[in-house]
């Protein structure tokens, strides 16, 4: 290629994308704004177009489909909201979201409120190999759900270590069925979860420690703060956003639990540990109802941009 | 803030409202094949070289049973290959509807019985009316009418059991039965029974003795004891009418309240295997096949042809308890085999399914340690197992026994009998209330169904 040729070439180049210097009279000139908004949206249209298409796409088709009563292949039937009203009224989808509320004091709730006296305990002072601890303590946030269900359901199980351990210091009492019984079954679930998710509130929370300056605890201490009104004065506030953080992914988790009731008990004894997501799974593969499958997928996305949007608010006041 | 914002938020608009266009609202895709316009082909020899896409869920030694019947029905007709893939059950279960409707479909597809697989599979133009081909290969000449029927919808998809066949068996049956420790009896001083009282009697003798009686764990909700107690207990025709959709039925007749009322009693006494609760079938089966327990309900296949010990355990169909003869038994072929719409080679996929129910499989099935079906072949005699358990089917064809999975009822019926189990056994509602569950997940199936 000839330099004339390649001149000519970046001549043509140049004028497609640099606007025309005569046409500024003929088109109002897009503003400098405008312009930039528009490269703005240039660049970020690779990531909207995949968001479109994997998550709106999707979203709008549930809605959609959460109007009808269909089984996925033949002809649908449209029921309006009949699919909603089902979710609150059936007898079963209410137990299911009953049960949720009962595992988001376990996987949110508690794991917080153990993961900020923990933290309270350990980001005073440096302790030595606390590396490792957070290590150890973060690692079941690590670990796949499938390998902790299983894991867990031989702890859990008959003869599992539990129970052994329980009935070697004579608390032979104790030494239940926790995921078979119908009283323990959920609770023994939400355990495993506030075991997961403390690690994961640990870190945030140390992490959070980390940024709060020095000085705000020597001020609390000079206007005579005890340990509990430093925590109370300086941690707690400090750790505002990241509580926000911590509160937001393990509601949001707890409210879409599957895996670990799927493959620990499968909603049962009964229906003693069902969650919508649960049922959500049965209705879309098993019974195939796909119009009800949507429609709690709907009502749990809903629920969770509540939770999202409220929590936002609380750390936003102040 | 406001101002910047418009235009992302204009663009989102757009976007949504651009989606719900596409969007529109969901539609059958496909429509019932009423094979009216199939032309069947039936010459290996005119089909050329083909490959089939077959998918199933057989693995360990069933695995090799299924394998060893594909390279027999290769070896047989060289010029068509099976390509296997395997998955395992609730896998290819739940994704068959959008399996066979995508891109390279497979040819050759394991279905489920009952309206939640086959029906809606059928109803849903997904699968292949075999009526064409059965005409042609004359299948349902030497079909005994219960297998039968367990294959067949009517095209409108409002009946099951009767109409178009969609699903061919594997020359292997399955039935739902009791297999013992044979070892465990002989220590107690007790012959192996034969009846419902004589099983009774060795649970007793049993847990006198120290042993576990009956194995069984229930966190994966097993209905096995339950459906094998109420063909034991109930009426055949009241489970297949149950089964069938007659509307009207009354479930009582099923035997469903007996034999949980039975179940329960047995564990009352301390019959079953200690904190069941906690445990799985496969937990449970473990250590019946270990020696821990003296019997099991179980689908048969339980005791893995390569087990060890095979030879110590028995199988039972038990009779009727009102005449201690009768073989009423809840069973079902192995495998069901249906042809995908999408399928470009419908006629070799249909030479396949005939070779499944081939006296030639049947003999494969039986050479493995399983239970063949459809034809008399020789049974291996080396192996008492299989000889009682090919007895037990035998007898249930002779005596037309074959009643089909009760949870083929209503898509639902699965899990209401299995939790309502959980309840009767925790004492949360009694075996009246399980039949009344059952009785009301029936009535609303056949009222939509009937709409």
């Amino acid at each position: 290629m000839t330099v004339d040729a390649v001149s000519s070439n970046s001549a043509v180049v140049a004028r497609a994308s640099a606007p025309h210097p005569k046409a500024r009279g003929g088109r109002p000139r897009l503003s400098r704004r405008t312009r930039q908004r528009l490269l703005g949206l240039a660049y970020a249209a690779p990531a909207l177009a995949l968001f479109t298409a994997i998550v709106l796409v999707p979203l709008v088709q549930s809605m959609v489909y959460s109007g009808y009563q269909w089984d996925g292949v033949s002809e649908p039937t449209f029921v309006g909201f009949d699919n909603y009203v089902n979710f609150f009224a059936d007898p079963d989808l209410r137990d299911s979201l009953v049960h949720v509320l009962v595992l988001v004091v376990f996987f949110a709730l508690l794991p917080s409120a153990l993961g900020l006296v923990t933290a309270g305990l350990l980001g005073r002072e440096r302790v030595a190999g606390d590396g490792a601890f957070r290590v150890i303590l973060f690692l079941p946030q690590v670990l796949t759900s499938i390998v902790v269900a299983i894991v867990w359901g031989r702890v859990l199980g008959p003869d599992g270590p539990l129970n052994t351990v329980l009935r070697a210091v004579g608390l032979d009492v104790l030494a239940i069925n926790w995921l078979g019984d119908f009283t323990w079954a959920l609770p023994a679930l939400g355990l495993i979860g506030s075991w997961t998710n403390f690690g994961l509130c640990l870190v945030l929370f140390l992490s959070g420690m980390g940024t709060i300056p020095k000085e705000r605890y020597e001020a609390a201490r000079l206007d005579g703060a005890g340990p509990l009104g430093e925590f109370r004065a300086v941690t707690l506030p400090g750790l505002r956003t990241h509580l926000t953080v911590a509160l937001t992914l393990t509601i949001t988790g707890a409210l879409r639990t599957f895996d670990l009731v799927w493959n620990t008990t499968r909603g049962g004894p009964g229906s003693a540990t069902t969650t919508p997501a649960l049922m959500l799974y049965r209705f879309a593969f098993k019974d195939p109802q796909i119009g009800q499958a949507s429609a709690i997928g709907i009502v749990t996305a809903v629920f969770c941009l509540l939770v999202a949007l409220f929590l936002s608010r609380m750390a936003e006041q102040r | 803030m406001q101002q910047r914002l418009r235009p992302v938020r204009t663009g989102l608009c757009l976007i949504a409202i651009a989606t719900t266009l596409v969007a529109c609202a969901p539609s059958a895709k496909h429509t019932v094949d009423t094979g009216a316009t199939s032309s069947v082909v039936t010459d290996p020899a005119k089909m050329g070289t083909v490959t089939l896409d077959e998918v199933d869920f057989w693995q360990g030694a069933e695995g090799k049973w299924m394998q060893d019947t594909i390279d027999a029905f290769h070896t047989k007709y060289p010029n068509i290959t099976v390509k296997r893939t395997v998955k395992d059950w609730s896998s290819i279960m739940d994704t068959l509807t959008l399996r066979l409707d995508e891109e390279g479909a497979p040819d050759v597809v394991t279905v489920n019985n009952g309206w939640q697989s086959m029906g809606r599979l059928a109803k849903g133009g997904l699968i292949v009316n075999l009526d064409p081909y059965a005409e042609a290969y004359k299948w349902r000449d030497f079909m005994p009418s219960t297998i039968l029927r367990q294959e067949q919808f009517t095209t409108d998809g409002k009946t099951m059991g009767e109409g178009a066949m969609w699903a061919a068996p594997s020359a292997r049956v399955q039935n739902i039965g009791v297999y013992y420790n044979k070892k465990l009896i002989q220590q107690l001083g007790l012959t192996d029974p034969t009846t419902l009282d004589e099983f009774e009697k060795v649970c007793a003798a049993a847990k006198a003795a120290g042993l576990t009686p009956i194995a069984y764990g229930q966190t994966d909700k097993p209905i096995s004891p339950l459906f094998a107690l109420s063909d034991v207990l109930g009426s055949k025709d009241a489970i297949s009418d149950a089964v069938y959709g007659k509307a009207g039925t009354d479930l009582t007749a099923t035997g469903l309240g007996l034999a949980a009322q039975r179940f329960l009693d047995w564990d009352k006494k301390g019959w079953v295997m200690d904190n069941y609760q906690g445990l799985s079938s496969t937990d449970a089966n473990a250590k019946f096949l270990a020696g821990k327990a003296v019997f099991a309900f179980y689908y048969s296949g339980l005791v893995p042809s390569d087990q060890k010990n095979r030879a110590d355990f028995g199988y039972l169909q038990l009779p009727q308890a009102a005449d201690n003869k009768t073989i009423v038994a809840t069973g079902a072929p192995a495998d069901n085999m249906a042809i995908g719409i999408r399928s470009a080679h419908k006629d070799a996929a249909a030479l396949f399914l005939d070779f499944l129910m081939s006296k030639e499989a049947a003999q494969i099935t039986a050479d493995h340690g399983y239970m063949p079906s459809l034809h008399d072949v020789t049974i291996p005699q080396d192996d008492p197992l299989i000889v009682q358990e090919a007895t037990a089917a035998q007898q249930t064809e002779a005596d037309n026994g074959y009643v089909p999975y009760f949870d083929w009822t209503t898509p639902t019926m699965l899990d209401t009998t299995a939790s309502q189990m959980q309840l009767v056994l925790a004492g949360k509602t009694t075996p009246d209330g399980l039949v009344a569950a059952a009785q009301k997940d029936f009535d609303a199936f056949v009222a939509t169904n009937a709409k």
